[in-house]
């Protein structure tokens, strides 16, 4: 059996002008420059960092509230944890004061959990702003039956209510602390470029929405009124994407692999019996999905678990029903992908040709020694390794 | 210290430190005072819980200690139940 579990790399995008301009990059990008994804740690968010005094966020999920907690949280406390110190550096001398961080619809329809709400509010040197004309309009009859039988969604609009109690106070500080807005109801439709037209964005202009619709199915609905909020920088926050595999049935509006309790189908198109559809979707024998790949990317730990059980499950009836080993899935699996061999220098090596390097368990503990020593030298849990060349000289060569 | 924690016998996906709401249970209401009431923290992490009730707790946040011999807990449906799998001399 073959399970496909590797979840969504991919950026949904806003689809609108402005897109590729200068300054402009997936918040998903962003994370991964201060995590040290190898793919990432080269990208130049330093010198956007310091050119930059005001940042939006476009979309309102956890990775929405991550980003902005990282660029306006004081190094000092990210110093102790194990973000990488390219990015540590570069926050150093980041000019950012100013982040907004935009939704399409009301408070009490973003997708961001309370949790991470709260931290934002217990930012030292930040202030976090909600308006209260956004909490006025977004208690219209729908939202209020929506946040009447959840229990989180009440809890979490209460918090962002007593924020906006609090703007007035904010806004009168004498004391500069970095801000953060929260904003509702901003749909953006173009990012503006700069008027030396040097490509680098200034400004998302975003269309003014009001909410429409029954309770759980409310809509934001253009009210023809525009705001344009200034930014140098400009993160999209709008969902994560799968991609597809060759040879592997893909579904390009969903960008999910069809299944059918775990199991892979085929695509109603590629389906045809002596082209008749078929009525029912034909099962891949020995090929399953689990994860964001197959609900699509939402959902957390407490979500994927039922999921990997659901798939788990048709395994184990596949495999009792004797389904399992002489499919052609299984065939190519024990064929190509699977073959591990040691090559003249020792090492593990797999793939097709024999040729890819393989990082056994003993070869990561050898990494995350080294990266933990790194760490513990300037007061960090880890420092990481970012470089893929880097982290199979250490994986292969390590002296035990 | 080093006083058993609930979460120890439960599934734990965040190993015990209350980032994830995997150990859920549901303390019976004639012991919700014993237990004590979960804190501001404790109920973010509950929000996101399977169904969580008035009584739910995390079982990675419940110190277990003398006052609780007798404990009655309810696991939500879907929950692995670990003691199933401890082989007790019965």
């Amino acid at each position: 059996a073959v399970v496909l579990a590797y979840g969504a790399s991919g950026d949904r995008k806003l689809g609108i002008p402005g897109e590729n301009l200068d300054g402009v990059h997936s918040a998903r990008e962003f994370v991964n420059w201060y995590n040290g994804h190898p793919d990432y740690v080269e990208k130049d968010f330093e010198s956007l960092l310091t050119r930059s005094a005001s940042c939006v966020v476009i979309g309102q999920g956890n990775v929405a509230i991550d980003v902005s907690r990282i660029i306006l949280s004081s190094t000092d406390k990210l110093k102790t944890s194990d973000i990488c110190q390219h990015a540590l550096d570069a926050l150093d001398k980041s000019t950012v004061s100013d982040v907004s961080v935009l939704g399409r619809r009301g408070p009490a329809q973003s997708a961001f959990t309370i949790k991470e709400l709260r931290e934002l509010t217990k930012l030292d040197g930040v202030a976090c702003v909600i308006s209260p004309a956004d909490i006025e309009k977004g208690s219209n009859p729908s939202t209020l039956e929506e946040i009447s039988s959840s229990r989180p969604a009440k809890r979490k609009f209460e918090l962002m209510k007593s924020v906006a109690a609090q703007e007035e106070k904010v806004n009168a500080e004498e004391e500069a602390r970095r801000r953060l807005h929260i904003r509702f109801f901003l749909s953006p439709v173009a990012i503006l470029p700069s008027e030396e037209g040097g490509g680098q964005a200034r400004a998302v202009e975003c269309a003014v929405t009001q909410l429409e619709g029954a309770a759980g199915r409310q809509k934001a609905i253009d009210t023809g009124e525009r705001v344009i909020i200034e930014a140098d920088l400009v993160l999209t926050s709008v969902g994560y994407k799968s991609y597809g595999i060759e040879d592997v049935s893909f579904d390009p509006n969903s960008h999910t692999v069809p299944s059918v309790q775990g199991r892979v189908v085929a695509l109603p198109d590629d389906d045809d019996r002596d082209g008749v559809p078929a009525a029912t979707p034909s099962i891949i024998p020995g090929l399953y999905v689990a994860g964001w790949l197959k609900r699509g990317p939402s959902g957390i730990i407490g979500t994927n678990i039922p999921d990997a059980k659901e798939t788990v499950a048709a395994i184990r009836e596949d495999l009792d029903a004797g389904k399992l080993g002489g499919s052609e899935t299984t065939k190519m699996a024990e064929e190509d992908a699977l073959r591990l061999a040691r090559n003249e220098d020792g090492l593990l090596v797999g793939g097709k040709d024999g040729c890819k390097l393989i990082v056994d368990t003993k070869g990561w503990r050898s990494i995350e020694r080294v990266e933990t020593a790194k760490g513990q030298a300037i007061g960090k849990p880890r420092e990481k390794v970012v470089s893929v060349q880097e982290m199979l000289q250490i994986a292969h060569h390590s002296n035990e | 210290g080093n006083a058993p924690v609930l979460g120890e016998y439960l599934d734990c996906a965040c190993s015990g430190i209350m980032a994830c709401s995997t150990c859920q249970v549901v303390v019976d209401k004639k012991w919700f005072d014993i237990v004590g009431h979960p804190e501001e923290a404790e109920q973010d992490m509950l929000d996101l819980a399977y169904n969580p009730q008035e009584s739910s707790r995390l079982g990675c946040q419940i110190v277990l200690g003398s006052t609780m011999d007798g404990l009655v807990l309810m696991l939500p449906k879907g929950s692995n139940n670990m003691m199933d799998n401890i082989p007790f001399d019965d």
